[in-house]
């Protein structure tokens, strides 16, 4: 992997030939039970999602085993999905339950229908490259949160990413990105791989120098951390993450919040389109503080989510320049990134062909001494710098501070 | 086999991972130190079985994956880097 200088070069390999086996969220179940029938673009084919008369969502392959029409332009029947083409009916298991012009139904009519899965708000496909059907053990575990009064509602944000998503699954191990990424400034940094679970235990301290609403809301915000937006009042997050399968993380966190302790839950989570193209989501759900309103908790959520998803995009910027690299160089204080790939290949390989070690027990704890005295430096000299520039105009702070 | 499967990649910085053996049940793990605060423990399936700690807690419903570490374990591999039986220095020898 070197030249005759000792010069490193770059392996990029190639993405997958077929898509991770798993459970993957396509979004939050009720807009898909709005009208309809609805596309989903996944799975390097396209889907119809439609609910039934009982309301149950459907999710089949889009194309019309006739000839060829999209269903996702059709009209929902009763519980069937008519095709515009030639008003073939397809039932939610897939099977032909209709073609009004024709005394009978040839055997053979059957579609593809996905095993679907509503958990947590969410509606969620099983992909499986083999067709068989999920294990007991690997399932989507509920989020008590997600059906309690005493939480807010999920806020919901897509972004199509040109990349093949196991950019975003590298993430879990990434420490140092959170710092230049997503405005965070980790002190603690834990990767627990085993199973078909991916964790990750991540604390981090608030970004003094770094205010989200630069900008936008100028003097309704001070200096140090007291501001309005989710991201300068995170003294201190606790974060606990783990992806469920390759493409769904709950992450549990706890932050501060004008001086009160916040309870969240974030999920991240992707499918692929193509293998060089996946839709990244993410969702906020906050606990009620006291005397909330369900909308300021709702307006708490979001404010959460947007500081999120300005990380997110900042990410996707990355992801859309860099190189894919199969052989990262990397130092001592960087994270378990070739166990993850490993942990990651698994659901890219037939069930009987996972090597025990694939799967088994990988745990690293990353040493942030260095990180963090390094990171305190660069926070420093950024708060300085923003001091003697905003000088003359001290309500003006943060604004120009490049 | 799976089509177009590839084998995983080695970290290249494994090669400091030795034998440690937990004081309270037996359980053999493999342990890296890069330094005093970083620890990386590689566990295969018979050790997760005898983890006394796991046991304990799988039985009231917890799953291993979600538990961040066994104390006793850590305890083991703490002391084993405290006399020397497992080196604490950066993953690069030599």
């Amino acid at each position: 992997m070197s030249d005759r200088n000792g010069a490193r070069s770059i392996d990029v390999g190639a993405p997958p030939t077929r898509f991770a086996r798993g459970w993957h969220c396509l979004g939050l179940a009720a807009p898909f039970r709005d009208s309809g029938p609805h596309a989903v673009e996944a799975f390097g084919t396209k889907l119809v999602v439609f609910a039934d008369a009982s309301g149950e969502l459907h999710v089949l392959d889009a194309y019309c085993r006739h000839m060829g029409g999209d269903l996702t332009r059709g009209t929902i029947k009763g519980s069937s999905i008519a095709c515009p083409f030639h008003d073939w009916h397809w039932g939610g298991d897939g099977k032909c339950t209709k073609i009004p012009y024709a005394r009978r139904v040839p055997p053979t009519a059957r579609t593809r229908s996905w095993l679907t899965l509503e958990q947590n708000q969410q509606l969620f496909v099983w992909n499986d490259p083999q067709g068989n059907m999920p294990p007991a053990s690997v399932t989507i575990p509920r989020i008590e949160g997600a059906y309690s009064d005493e939480w807010s509602n999920w806020t919901w944000d897509t972004l199509t990413v040109d990349a093949n998503c196991r950019e975003v699954v590298d993430n879990v191990v990434d420490m140092a990105h959170f710092f230049y990424i997503h405005f965070a400034f980790p002190t603690y940094f834990r990767n627990v791989l085993e199973g078909h679970i991916a964790a990750q235990y991540l604390k981090t301290r608030s970004r003094p120098d770094y205010e989200p609403d630069s900008g936008q809301s100028g003097g309704s915000r001070q200096s140090g951390g007291s501001g309005q937006s989710g991201g300068s009042t995170q003294i201190g997050l606790v974060s606990e993450a783990a992806y469920y399968g390759p493409s769904y993380m709950i992450d549990y966190l706890n932050y501060d919040y004008h001086g009160v302790p916040m309870d969240a839950v974030l999920i991240n989570c992707h499918y692929p389109v193509t293998p060089e193209r996946f839709v990244l989501q993410w969702g906020v759900i906050v606990k009620k503080l006291p005397g909330l309103s369900p909308e300021q908790a709702d307006k708490v959520a979001a404010k959460f989510a947007k500081f999120v998803g300005l990380g997110f995009q900042q990410d996707v910027d990355i992801w859309t320049h860099k190189s894919r690299i199969d052989n990262p160089l990397l130092c001592a204080e960087d994270g378990p990134v070739y166990q993850l790939r490993r942990w990651y290949e698994q659901f890219y390989l037939d069930v009987d062909d996972i090597p025990a070690d694939m799967v088994a027990r990988h745990e690293f704890e990353i040493d942030t001494s260095r990180a963090v005295e390094a990171w305190e430096a660069e926070v420093a000299a950024n708060l300085a710098a923003r001091q003697g520039a905003s000088q003359p105009v001290p309500s003006e702070s943060g604004v120009g501070q490049a | 086999m799976t089509e177009g499967a590839r084998l995983a990649r080695p970290d290249e910085r494994q090669s400091r991972y030795c034998q440690v053996t937990c004081a309270e049940c037996g359980a053999v793990v493999l342990a890296a130190k890069f330094s005093v605060q970083h620890t990386s423990v590689q566990w295969d399936a018979t050790a997760v079985r005898q983890c006394a700690e796991f046991a304990r807690r799988t039985a009231v419903g917890e799953q291993t994956p979600l538990i961040e570490r066994c104390t006793a374990m850590r305890g083991s591999i703490d002391a084993a880097a405290l006399d020397g039986r497992l080196p604490v220095a950066p993953p690069w020898l030599g």
